[in-house]
């Protein structure tokens, strides 16, 4: 397993290079030129050139590339905002705290939400509940997060008065945002969960654990979930990903200072290096995420644990023959 | 309300609701059954076997499926009144199963010995530790070695599952084991070796066991009572020999006819023309008629009834009843 871990690490590097190149290629032909939207309209032609120079803004694509990779690498440097003169590093670790708080208890909500509905509409399939949990799922499906974060706050901080509208300065201000996002993702965790638990439930095996006295309580919980778990698994993986990086509409909405914002904000600016910090950061965790949803499988399903075992050997004896 | 026999169905009939109409899969079935005794369930697919196995067990998938009459007495007592928990308590207890596809019969994610041990502690007021101790044992039974406990089905061959399924069914030492066509997903070797562990074990603890096949050889290794399904009804029943020695109705006739014989060379098999009829449009009167050789007219109209022409052998055809054709 520990081989299996390693490996999935080591082949995270081409992923994240390709990420860099991509990122830097599209900053670098992006219309606007940082120097000028940095020393505004009125600034004159000489000094816009001294900061291109003093910035080395001018150099060909290919050397700045080159140079933005090697820092990275040797250095561990990922540049500084034009803006500010702050190591993007510091940046993004600045508000990264935030975005993962944002994504985990969203996660939280729409895990406890999607999981319990999508078992109760399953195992009571085509009865209220079902219906019910599928009305919601439509909702939930449909409703653009902004728009439901703007009705929520609408709701309990316009006219019931109850939760602060925007802002990070305590628990009250971390009930509505985790709220909106997880709801909007337990929609889909629930059907997966309904679908997925639907097809398992008919499976031989449940009817073997029923006929050997099993209670039904036990037989959804014991045997049915864990088949089922693999597709649910995989789509909050994903929804944890895009959280990490995309919840800018909602931190945006509720005014939270976290990566999504900062990173908008930066494309405004064309901070070059602030983006590119950002979108690697991102696309880092992301990678992660979904080493962890594969190693999570592993743990799920003995037949995927094999598999990966299986792997390893095989490695070795070509090794051995060669 | 006293019952000589330890099992006993009394005109059963389950239904499945469909979208294509009413599916009568079993028909106003009878059987007895005494301790220890073998009965051997025998017909075509599609013949309502696995339906009436399933209707004992109470384990009918509601819906589509219903239980639309009849009684079924254990030891006397009507099963089909018990509420769900006492029905519970019977299953995998008194009354257990063993299903035909070993393949997909225990859950990919658990350990083999877990899922003997979770029967048994299910039944019996034992510590996981003692119960996992006796699963061992009953892995052992079977023939598989007990260091196997902790593996997990994907790793254990097709014959070597059937064990674990017939060693789940058999963890609480049950009263009555339902075997569904336990050799069909196996291939020949290991069916001989499943089948003499299943009457060796059933031997050694004196359980009654209905065996579901169409497998005639495998019935008269195995069992002494005989019953020949068709169409959800029974159409011959009685011993071993008296259907294998003096078969009556024609269907079992052609069923036996079928069986290619080893002493003379046959080019084709004989066979029973024609199918079985559509369950959800079955005819008034014979179901057997429109395939029978014997058929006379009043077969289209008049479904006989069960009559005994011997003690204990039972054939349901207009040929032997009396006042019929004959």
């Amino acid at each position: 397993m520990l081989k299996f871990i390693g490996k999935r690490l080591l082949m995270m590097i081409p992923v994240l290079l390709g990420v860099i190149i991509l990122v830097f290629t599209i900053m670098f032909y992006t219309p606007g030129d940082p120097a000028r939207i940095m020393l505004g309209a009125g600034a004159s032609e000489e000094a816009v050139q001294q900061l291109r120079e003093e910035k080395g803004l001018n150099r060909p694509y290919f050397v700045q590339l080159g140079d933005y990779i090697k820092n990275i690498v040797l250095h561990g440097d990922f540049g500084e905002s034009f803006q500010t003169g702050e190591p993007v590093l510091n940046e993004i670790l600045e508000r990264f705290p935030t975005t993962l708080k944002l994504a985990s208890l969203s996660v939280l909500v729409s895990l406890i939400v999607g999981l319990s509905m999508g078992i109760l509409s399953a195992t009571h399939q085509y009865s209220w509940i079902d219906k019910f949990a599928t009305a919601f799922a439509l909702l939930g499906v449909s409703m653009p997060s902004f728009w439901a974060g703007l009705m929520a706050t609408i709701l309990f901080s316009s006219i019931l008065g109850w939760l602060p509208a925007s802002g990070s300065y305590g628990w009250k201000y971390w009930i509505l945002p985790p709220l909106v996002l997880g709801l909007h993702s337990a929609a889909s965790i629930m059907r997966m969960t309904r679908s997925s638990l639907l097809e398992v439930i008919r499976q031989d095996y449940i009817r073997t654990a029923r006929a050997k006295g099993q209670s039904e309580r036990k037989v959804i919980v014991v045997h049915a979930l864990r088949n089922a778990l693999i597709p649910v698994v995989t789509v909050v993986g994903m929804q944890f990903g895009v959280l990490l990086g995309g919840s800018i509409l909602i931190e945006s909405v509720f005014a939270l200072p976290g990566l999504g914002r900062l990173i908008i904000g930066a494309i405004g600016k064309r901070d070059r290096m602030v983006v590119q910090g950002g979108v690697l950061f991102l696309a880092l965790s992301f990678s992660f995420v979904n080493l962890l949803v594969d190693i999570l499988y592993a743990y799920i399903d003995p037949r995927i644990m094999s598999q990966y075992k299986a792997l390893n050997k095989k490695k070795k004896k070509v090794s051995k023959n060669v | 309300m006293a019952n000589k026999h330890f099992l006993e169905i009394k005109d059963l009939s389950i239904h499945y609701k469909t979208d294509s109409g009413l599916v009568k899969a079993v028909n106003n079935l009878s059987l007895n059954l005494d301790k220890g005794e073998s009965l051997g369930l025998v017909g075509e697919t599609g013949a309502g076997k696995t339906t009436t196995a399933l209707g004992i067990m109470n384990l009918i998938p509601d819906p589509p499926g219903i239980i639309a009459s009849g009684e079924i007495f254990l030891e006397g007592e009507n099963i089909l009144m018990l509420n769900r928990q006492e029905m519970r308590k019977l299953r995998g207890n008194k009354i257990s199963m063993v299903f035909q596809d070993p393949m997909t019969s225990l859950n990919p994610v658990m350990s083999v010995g877990k899922q003997i041990a979770e029967s048994i502690q299910i039944h019996e007021k034992l510590s996981k530790v003692e119960a996992e101790k006796r699963a061992v044992d009953v892995l052992e039974m079977v023939g598989i070695p007990g260091e196997r406990f902790n593996e997990y089905p994907h790793q254990f061959s097709g014959g070597m599952r059937q064990r674990v399924v017939i060693a789940i069914a058999l963890a609480c030492k049950p009263d009555l084991l339902i075997a569904d066509e336990p050799t069909t997903a196996l291939d020949v070797t290991i069916q001989a070796q499943v089948l003499d562990l299943i009457s060796n074990l059933k031997r050694e603890q004196n359980t009654s066991m209905i065996l579901i096949t169409h497998d005639l050889g495998v019935v008269a290794e195995v069992c002494e009572k005989v019953a020949i399904m068709y169409a959800g009804e029974l159409v011959e029943y009685g011993t071993l020999d008296d259907i294998y020695n003096h078969t009556k109705h024609p269907y079992s006739i052609g069923l036996f006819a079928s069986i290619p014989n080893i002493y003379s060379e046959e080019k084709r098999l004989t066979l029973i023309p024609g199918l079985m009829p559509d369950p959800t449009d079955l005819p008034e009167g014979c179901s057997f008629c429109s395939r029978c050789n014997r058929a006379v007219e009043q077969c289209k109209v008049h479904n006989p009834a069960l009559v005994e022409t011997d003690p204990g052998h039972f054939v349901r055809c207009i040929h032997y009843e009396e006042g019929g054709a004959l």
